[in-house]
């Protein structure tokens, strides 16, 4: 019985979360995800507009613990760096569909490398960078998440799983 | 899918649980349900694991292109492309946060009329051709115009966000060179009356404090600047602190109810031009109250007073010469009675609670406090003398050159402070020192290896006198590089006229085509940052290296090889004796040479290379944090506690000026009865040239508007989002209106960025100056709005 308490476990969290309001079509996908990215590990666009109140749009009041949201019928992804609070200082929202000039930067899509591990079993690194990433369950589990992690009852994410390369290792330039 | 699902239940069923029969089913289960919820969710998939591979990135450092701040970024290369940014997490100035600006940087690159090849102007036309050719034709005007009409017909106009090297090319070039020293660069328009309050007050330029007081201090008072947009990084910084210790105060003296209102403790707001009474009236206060540390200003101060009633620098020959006095505090304490309370809330509409309550937060010793300001204390027809008074709120109160304790001018451009300042490239300066000083001509002439007769020793013309003069016809030759004055003169108008005079020859270098490229003759195609080995210089006195990360398109090449291939065409190769590929280590090694032994030396090529930025003095390899401390700084004298060494003549003691309230050049009226505001909103950079072409950042602010009080809009009958035209003396403007939009101006005031080149707000701007640094005023004039 205690061996299998880990799968009751998990079949537990997962019959709840089959039950759980769940509304696909408002779901996060990988598509929309990038699309909202120029570049991978860019700061989102926000895909809402901001009050025109003195933009004094309190993000937090969604943001904080994510949720469905009935006003954008869509589903709030949580922040996961919650100690910067000026969030409009890396997020803007779209106010206008023409450019003014055209931009060759490609814009993020399809990403293009899937996960990596070193044998075919073992936990996939994590292919991102791991600044303002601090709490995994922001994308990786609930109704928000892009990629739905299976066993989110295991709170250290890790320890089992690193990340692909050291990042924020500062690399100069031999020449 | 099928393949999701049978990987998915092989991994489940390793031998690790040592599964059962009963397990097996149970893990099935749990497989089917997540079958199901594999299908509610398309995108997630579980197939094609491989193996770790290079991802092909390459990341190098850098310093942010834009603001005075300074961040520190990686830069990722792919295929010899910048692909991504992040924030340096090194990098202390901001630990790995940028801004909006910041994160879209490399996307600037990479705008679709990027200019790629030089232009010039054949009748009438501007046609391409080969980069040398246009050198040629370059030098080759240069050379006709000093032979036909001297050395003073011809000017260069740079800018803070020159690097260092392309900066002292040109400072070599035209001073050591030429002999010619109408070299001014836009931070004039942006930094002068931080300059000259610096040099007025402690005799040399520069912040003597760095980025560590905005962790340790208590009280943050910001005169006039929108730090929330301006400096988002450092404003985090400011709320991180706050975060840590609740107890900090922030405090918005302003104009205007901005984002920075929205997160600061108090906002008071002022009347434009009042912060000289302002300030005056917290002195007045701190001496009445007796809260000045008299220990400090008995051995550390003295009181000067100048000339008064100095004009605004509207007359076309305008000039200015002061005339200083040393006086007494008992005589400095006079000046300051009709400062009382009373008499300042009459000006400036501060309260008399709000100004007693900013001088006891100056005057409790218990609090560490910073003033911060930029745009709104320096764009300003008496900007020195407000850097002068808060100066002395800090020096009365001995609350300077300490942990927490600044009067902080935040430098606005990436090397404003790097390039223009420590260069010196304006029309007064050396690298070290000023044409006017034998001594300092000599130091120049001998590390330049000219002769010492090769330095003019009159100083040339300022940003708005040379403009003048090229308006008159007396400038005949202008090189422009890495700065858009058509978008950023004030009174554009008659300064536009002027370029388009049929008898000059203008020069413009840049990457993109702008409003000053249409006045060119010659347009040549520039290196962007990154495209060039480069180092900047922020606000904190930090120098920033970056290697060259990708190549720059087609014949665009940085500034500093366009002006010494010009330079060597006209038989000046001998300035820049360097193999091209290490000229800017080697122009960087020469150009340390001037600020040793000054108290200004900077971190040697090999320490710049390893680390996000080095701060300078560096002193046997130890930064100067708090500049003029005995305790941080080694080039104080011993025992002196605190060492103003800028100030020998002086006794080393830095000076208290006594600078009074003087009503602006043009004041709403009955005709005009609005006064205007000129400024800048996150998105974008300066006149938009670069951040307009990245697309997240113009579709979050695709146009300029007009900010408006509701109040005002009610009583005028305008709606949110309605156009209307701003008309001042000068010119008229039509534009969108926006009530409570980015920002709330106060009554009878309105408020217009000025980002946009088809929104010309600086055509209804007055070239007014402040007399002592020659910079404009671009947040004062007059205008009346018209429904249309």
């Amino acid at each position: 019985m205690q061996r299998c308490f880990p799968q009751l476990l998990s079949i537990f969290t997962v019959l709840t979360f089959f039950t759980f309001p769940f509304l696909t079509a408002e779901a996060r996908t990988q598509y929309e995800y990038e699309r909202l990215r120029t570049y991978e590990g860019a700061p989102p666009t926000i895909p809402h507009e901001v009050n025109k109140n003195l933009e004094q749009t309190n993000c937090m009041a969604c943001h904080s613990q994510g949720g469905y949201s009935e006003r954008f019928q869509a589903v709030a992804p949580r922040t996961p760096h919650p100690e910067f609070t000026m969030c409009l200082q890396c997020h803007v929202p779209k106010r206008k569909a023409q450019l003014f000039r055209g931009n060759s930067f490609p814009h993020w899509q399809n990403r293009s490398h899937p996960p990596q591990k070193t044998l075919s079993s073992a936990p996939p690194m994590i292919p991102h960078p791991k600044q303002y990433r601090q709490n995994c369950m922001t994308c990786h589990y609930g109704p928000a998440a892009v990629k739905q992690v299976q066993h989110p009852e295991r709170k250290m994410c890790v320890q089992c799983h690193v990340w692909a390369k050291p990042k924020g290792k500062l690399q100069v330039n031999e020449e | 899918m099928k393949e999701d699902v049978k990987a998915f239940e092989l991994s489940l069923c390793r031998p690790v649980y040592n599964c059962s029969r009963r397990d097996f089913l149970k893990q099935s289960a749990l497989a089917a349900a997540v079958v199901a919820v594999s299908s509610m969710i398309p995108s997630t998939s579980f197939a094609g694991f491989a193996a770790p591979k290079d991802d092909g990135l390459k990341w190098n450092k850098a310093p942010c292109r834009f603001c005075g701040t300074g961040c520190g970024t990686l830069i990722a290369v792919k295929n010899g492309k910048a692909v991504a940014v992040k924030g340096d997490p090194n990098a202390l100035v901001n630990k790995g946060l940028l801004c909006v600006k910041g994160y879209h940087t490399i996307e600037t690159l990479y705008g679709k009329d990027r200019l790629k090849k030089a232009l010039v102007r054949k009748n009438g036309k501007m046609v391409e051709v080969e980069l040398e050719e246009a050198l040629d034709l370059i030098a080759t005007k240069m050379k006709d115009t000093i032979n036909k009409h001297g050395k003073n017909a011809i000017a260069m106009y740079g800018s803070g966000q020159w690097a260092i090297n392309d900066g002292y090319a040109a400072a070599k070039f035209f001073k050591g060179g030429l002999g010619c020293n109408n070299l001014e660069a836009n931070a004039r328009l942006c930094m002068a009356s931080a300059v000259v309050g610096f040099l007025t007050s402690f005799g040399l330029d520069e912040p003597m404090g760095c980025y560590d007081d905005l962790d340790v201090g208590d009280v943050f008072i910001l005169w006039g600047n929108n730090m929330s947009e301006m400096h988002p990084v450092l404003f985090s910084r400011i709320l991180e602190n706050k975060r840590k210790n609740p107890n900090v105060k922030i405090i918005d003296l302003t104009t205007r109810y901005t984002r920075t209102s929205q997160n600061s403790d108090k906002v008071i707001y002022f009347k434009p031009q009042s912060d000289l009474a302002i300030a005056n009236g917290i002195l007045r206060l701190i001496l009445k109250n007796k809260w000045e540390d008299r220990g400090f200003i008995e051995q550390h101060v003295l009181f000067k007073e100048g000339k008064t009633n100095i004009g605004y620098g509207l007359e076309e020959h305008f000039t200015f010469e002061e005339q200083a006095k040393t006086i007494d505090i008992e005589r400095f304490k006079k000046h300051l009675e009709p400062y009382t309370p009373e008499y300042v809330e009459k000006i400036s509409g501060v309260s008399t609670q709000d100004l007693e309550y900013l001088a006891s937060l100056y005057g409790n010793p218990k609090y560490n406090v910073v003033s911060l300001w930029c745009m709104g204390m320096n764009q300003h027809t008496r900007g020195t003398w407000i850097n002068n008074l808060v100066h002395n709120i800090h020096l009365l109160t001995g609350k300077i050159s300490k942990p927490g304790n600044h009067p902080f001018s935040l430098t606005g451009q990436p090397s404003a402070c790097g390039t223009v300042r420590e260069v010196g490239t304006l029309a007064h300066k050396l690298p070290h020192g000023v044409v006017m000083n034998p001594e300092h001509r000599a130091l120049a002439a001998k590390i330049w290896n000219v002769p010492v007769e090769n330095i003019d020793s009159k100083p040339g013309l300022h940003t708005v006198a040379m403009f003048r003069a090229i308006d008159r016809g007396e400038i005949k030759f202008l090189w422009v590089q890495c700065t858009n004055p058509m978008i950023t003169m004030p009174k554009l108008k008659r300064y536009r006229n002027g370029l388009r005079r049929k008898d000059n020859f203008i020069v413009v270098s840049d990457i993109y085509p702008t409003p000053t490229t249409e006045e060119a003759d010659v347009i040549l195609p520039a290196a962007m940052w990154i495209e060039r080995e480069g180092f900047f210089g922020n606000s904190e006195r930090r120098t920033q290296h970056h290697y060259k990360l990708v190549d720059p398109p087609g014949d665009a090449i940085s500034d500093m090889d366009q002006i010494i291939r010009v330079a060597r065409k006209m038989g000046y190769g001998k300035l820049f004796p360097y193999p091209d590929e290490t000229m800017p280590r080697d122009l960087y090694e020469e150009y340390r040479q001037f600020h040793e032994g000054h108290g200004h030396d900077m971190a040697p090529y090999s320490e710049l290379i390893k680390r996000p930025g080095v701060r300078w003095p560096f002193i046997s390899g130890k930064e100067v944090l708090w500049r003029y401390n005995e305790k941080y700084d080694p080039t104080c004298k011993k025992g002196s506690r605190f060492d103003f060494y800028g100030n020998p003549k002086s006794d080393n003691r830095a000076h208290v000026w006594f600078r009074p309230y003087e009503v602006a050049p043009e004041s709403p009226d009955k005709e005009y009865p609005f006064w205007l505001c000129t400024g800048r909103v996150l998105e974008h950079w300066h006149s938009g040239s670069m951040t307009r072409r990245v697309p997240d950042l113009h579709r979050a602010m695709p146009n300029a508007y007009c900010e408006l009080h509701p109040e005002d809009a009610q009583r005028l009958n305008i709606q949110d989002g309605e156009f209307i035209q701003l008309v001042s003396r000068r010119g008229k403007i039509k534009l969108k209106a926006y009530v409570d939009f980015r920002a709330r101006p106060t009554k009878g005031h309105v408020f217009v960025p000025f980002f946009d080149e088809a929104l010309k707000i600086n055509e209804l701007t007055l070239d007014a100056y402040c007399p002592l640094s020659k910079q404009p005023d671009y947040k004062k004039c007059a205008v009346r709005i018209e429904r249309i």
